[in-house]
């Protein structure tokens, strides 16, 4: 089914786990960042050390050389 | 929590506390005026208290002008925090025996206790517990030892970086951190600045600067490599 046009895609964010001893991500699309802990601590409540938002205009410049 | 006023143990820690203060010139600094105010009218340890206060500046100025050999202190303040007036108090009076009750219970806030060398580290929520005892703390400062109970050893070593890590080239900047913390938290730059009541420009500076001393590619290896290295707790 085609993309809709004129539907925003909603941001999305980097859910941070930890399982067994090691910190895994995994990417959700979700309205903010609010909504982001929100489904980590529900899916994964054991799990969740952080949320990153990936949101472009939320990036930082590119790296200095 | 209930506590038996008429247990013997609690008795027996009234006798042990008033042992402890009798040689004793304390400063107390606390946030929790209520707490704070009980704290100087306890029969054992009114006598000893040369000084009271409720934030970091009267806590240092009343140290310096009086003295002490204990400071007892919460790590939240009216104003300042209590693990930087142990730091200023460890670095004019070195003398002076530091116990901090702290509230909130992260490797972080753990570590900058011991880094400024308290004596004795205390969760507010251990205490009744026999988890982190005010007495204990009091015998084991007589004996001049330190007194760290299990639960603050186990969270300080817990999350230590992985040895596999290696060790940091460059240490992240306290703004850093800051800024890594709310990049962990899910924010924005443009939030994260607002949270900081810094500009967007300076918040972006500290993300790239981070990023290179992390040697992270982008925002989520960002965070990812600060939670290894311990540097940032964004559930605290």
């Amino acid at each position: 089914m085609g993309e809709a046009q004129g539907v925003v895609m909603p941001p999305a964010y980097d859910l941070i786990l930890q399982r067994r001893g090691q910190l895994q991500t995994e990417t959700v699309q979700v309205s903010d960042a609010a909504a982001a802990w929100r489904l980590g601590r529900e899916r994964y409540p054991e799990c969740i050390r952080g949320v990153v938002c990936r949101d472009g205009s939320a990036a930082e410049p590119d790296s200095r050389s | 929590m209930e506590l038996r006023l008429e247990s013997p143990a609690l008795l027996e820690a009234m006798h042990q506390a008033e042992q402890f203060f009798q040689n004793q010139r304390v400063v107390a600094c606390m946030g929790d005026r209520f707490a704070f105010s009980c704290l100087c009218l306890a029969e054992p340890i009114r006598r000893s208290m040369v000084g009271a206060a409720t934030t970091e500046d009267e806590g240092l100025e009343l140290v310096l002008r009086t003295q002490p050999s204990l400071l007892i202190c919460s790590s939240d303040l009216e104003s300042g925090y209590g693990i930087d007036l142990l730091k200023r108090v460890k670095a004019k009076l070195p003398t002076c025996q530091l116990l901090i009750l702290l509230v909130r219970e992260t490797k972080e806030v753990v570590q900058e206790a011991m880094e400024a060398f308290a004596d004795a580290v205390i969760f507010k929520s251990s205490l009744g517990t026999g988890k982190g005892d005010f007495i204990q703390a009091l015998a084991t400062l007589a004996e001049g030892g330190v007194y760290f109970p299990e639960e603050i050893r186990m969270l300080a070593a817990a999350q230590s970086p992985p040895p596999h890590l290696p060790p940091l080239v460059e240490e992240l900047s306290d703004r850093e951190r800051d800024v890594v913390a709310g990049v962990a938290r899910g924010l924005t730059n443009q939030a994260i600045a607002e949270s900081l009541a810094i500009s967007l420009e300076t918040v972006k500076t500290h993300v790239v600067n981070a990023k290179d001393k992390l040697g992270a590619a982008d925002r989520t290896q960002l965070a990812v490599m600060a939670l290894l290295y311990g540097l940032i707790d964004p559930l605290g």
